[in-house]
């Protein structure tokens, strides 16, 4: 026995052990340094918002690469992982649990839908992951259904009613016909529609719910023109609102009424076409307003996707770039990639080179980023100066006049995960 | 309630019914001459909706009205010579599974091809936009799109009634074995006749597209409607898939006046009333299903 196992052996077992340890060590922590820090994007490429999700992405992925120019974050690379949400939240939240449980993936963005948007954040405060909605605009995100581990990047419906509703008041009328995409983010227009119209003493004279995925409006549109309102204001989104203005400009419906968008959404202008263009519209970003850091934009934009299927970037590509950008500054500023970190990271952050007029701050209490909405007005044919230029830039709201405050939104949040 | 108000409904009703009829035409030409639930009906009216929109923007309307339904009914030849003339005589179950699968398999590759956004398809300029009836403005486009399914539905039934192939189809839809016994080529009939219900459902998506906007789940939205349809109005029954369609698509229409929630359920709530009141459908007969 002895003869086998004597010094020289032994010595030769622990040293080659110890070598084997030595070389793991050094190959592990050189893998975990460049283990790329992943980030899921759980945005639409099939469905009603579709062409949103791809509009948003493209943002994304120009933030993630000026980081990664820059050497990453915190020396890690920067890595999109994506999925469908197909616009269905039953979809995307299993998507989420799949990349959190499988991938290991604790940072999360998009979503597009409002009703993806509230049943993603749901589950993504149950696990403790961070999740970013770039282009929802539902108030309840940052209101009923607001979380610790959600924040929303775009104005909401509150603000973008607040900021349009009196101009549309004192330039087109006090009657007003909503008509409400049949969900939650529909509801959330109409619901500040409302409360606008009553501050400012106008009168609704009906309204009409549009179901989603609704081919033909003929019979909404009928029903709101016999009601004779001054403005037909109208919260329906996505290839649904690209039929709309198709079938307003069919039954001449812009003739008896103005059109009133309460938020405007680019992708839609674009699928319909400059001769659908009508009204005076609330719109949360425009390619043209005069903000500082915006053209440097457009052309940053223009220069990265020749090719894309819109030639500007719209409200939901800036959402999308201002929201990987601003979580990646926060993981930068925390110095960690621990959510809870992020989270106090982000909470009263000011940004001031927000892309808009007015900086944007990220509210501590209800995890709104709180920034400028903007009032637009349709453009002719005839008036634009290039195939792109569909409004023109009336006016804006600031963020700070225009945001909910604590008593019209009591929210509390839970408490930080881990803590 | 004024007439004013409800006339322009009554109108989009029509014009919604005409359409159903149509496509309703051709999927009870195939359920009475095959007995054969064609699942993949809706996947061929998408398939019209998705041609047309390509084919309008290269040559325009009229001849993309002329090629797609064309197209359509020999992507219809050739299922039924490929796939579906397999499962004759069979359980009536291999039927349904077999074109349900085929109108999967199509709605993926309509994503494949044209993408999983939807698109809006522009009404031909010579009729697009509103027209000024005098006691209000109505859509253009759907004032020509009534008179051309009008036409359509003529041509069917002119084809069915004055011409002797026609006759063979009509005796086939009711009693198909009792076609063979009298010398008729049946699998020639079977073949043809589902490229001519296929070119009904094209021809349909080609006129309903600028409308109703394309997008990859617009077969499967006209393929229930247009069963329910076809069960009501009595299978095989000509007038009937016609007059089901106008009193779906007004029904339909009149119900977004008052409950637009509950519009999409009509169709069924008209086939459970008409059903119990006479069990084969309207003007339905004893066919060959019935054994």
């Amino acid at each position: 026995m002895g003869k086998v196992f004597n010094k020289k052996f032994l010595r030769l077992t622990v040293g080659v052990i110890s070598l084997s340890l030595l070389l793991s060590g050094i190959l592990l922590t050189g893998a975990l340094a460049q283990e790329p820090l992943r980030i899921g994007i759980i945005s639409p490429a099939s469905g009603n918002y579709a062409d949103h999700g791809l509009m948003e992405r493209l943002g994304m992925i120009m933030a993630a690469d000026e980081f990664n120019a820059k050497g990453g974050v915190l020396g890690r690379k920067v890595k999109l992982v994506v999925e469908d949400s197909e616009t269905d939240p039953s979809v995307a939240s299993r998507k989420l649990r799949r990349l959190v449980e499988v991938e290991k993936i604790k940072f999360f963005l998009g979503g597009v839908s409002s009703s993806v948007a509230v049943a993603v954040g749901e589950v993504a405060q149950r696990y403790g992951v961070l999740f970013f909605a770039t282009n929802q605009n539902s108030d309840t995100i940052t209101g009923k259904y607001a979380h610790r581990c959600v924040f929303r990047v775009p104005p909401n419906m509150a603000m973008g009613l607040r900021a349009a509703g009196p101009y549309i008041i004192e330039n087109v009328g006090k009657r007003w016909y909503f008509m409400t995409h049949d969900y939650e983010w529909g509801w959330s227009g109409t619901r500040w529609g409302r409360v606008v119209l009553k501050e400012q003493g106008g009168v609704e004279v009906g309204e009409s719910l549009v179901p989603l995925g609704t081919r033909d409006f003929s019979s909404f549109l009928l029903k709101a023109r016999a009601a004779k309102p001054d403005a037909l204001v109208i919260t329906v989104g996505g290839i649904d609102r690209a039929s709309l203005m198709e079938q307003i400009y069919e039954f001449g419906i812009y003739r008896d009424m103005t059109i009133v968008h309460t938020l405007y959404d680019y992708e839609d202008i674009w699928a319909a076409g400059p001769e659908k263009n009508f009204g005076v519209h609330g719109i949360e970003w425009y390619h043209g307003i005069d903000a500082p850091g915006v053209k440097e934009f457009v052309e940053r934009y223009k220069k990265r996707w020749p090719a894309a299927l819109i030639p500007v970037p719209t409200q939901d590509t800036v959402n999308g770039y201002i929201g990987v950008r601003e979580l990646l500054r926060a993981m930068e500023r925390a110095g960690a990639t621990k959510v809870a970190s992020v989270i106090k990271a982000l909470e009263g952050h000011t940004v001031y080179d927000s892309l808009r007029n007015g900086p944007t701050y990220i509210r501590e209490w209800d995890h709104q980023f709180v920034c400028s909405f903007y009032i637009v007005r349709s453009k002719k044919p005839e008036e634009m100066r290039d195939r792109a230029d569909f409004c023109e830039v009336i006016g804006y709201g600031l963020g700070k006049n225009i945001a909910r405050t604590r008593e019209e939104n009591p929210v509390k949040l839970e408490p930080y995960p881990g803590e | 309630m004024n007439i004013g108000l409800v006339l322009p409904f009554l109108m989009n009703g029509v014009v919604l019914g005409l359409i159903f009829a149509v496509v309703a035409l051709g999927f009870t030409l195939i359920l009475g001459v095959m007995q054969v639930i064609n699942f993949a009906h809706g996947a061929l009216f998408a398939f019209g909706c998705y041609f047309a929109f390509t084919l309008q923007r290269i040559v325009g309307f009229w001849i993309a009205l002329l090629i797609a339904p064309i197209i359509v009914g020999v992507i219809g030849l050739l299922l039924e010579r490929l796939a579906i003339r397999r499962i004759y005589g069979g359980n009536p179950l291999f039927g349904l599974l077999l074109t349900f699968g085929i109108a999967m398999a199509s709605e993926e590759l309509i994503r494949m091809i044209w993408g999983k956004p939807g698109h809006s398809v522009p009404a031909p300029h010579f009729v697009a936009g509103p027209i000024n009836l005098g006691f209000m403005y109505y859509s253009k486009y759907r004032l020509f799109l009534a008179g051309l399914s009008v036409v359509i539905i003529l041509i069917v039934w002119l084809f069915l009634e004055k011409t002797p192939y026609g006759g063979v189809i009509k005796a086939g839809a009711v009693d198909s074995e009792m076609v063979t016994a009298l010398g008729k080529n049946l699998p020639r009939l079977r073949t043809f006749v589902f490229g001519v219900g296929a070119a009904l459902a094209g021809i349909a998506g080609v006129v309903a597209a600028p409308i109703w906007s394309v997008r990859p789940t617009v077969g499967t939205a006209i393929l229930m409607p247009a069963f329910v349809i076809v069960v009501l109005g009595g299978i095989g029954s000509f007038w009937g898939s016609v007059i089901g369609g106008l009193l779906v698509g007004i029904s339909t229409s009149i119900m977004v006046l008052f409950f637009p929630r509950a519009s999409d359920i009509v169709p069924y709530m008209l086939m459970a009333v008409i059903l119990i009141w006479r069990p084969r459908g309207l003007l339905g007969e004893k066919s060959i299903l019935e054994e």
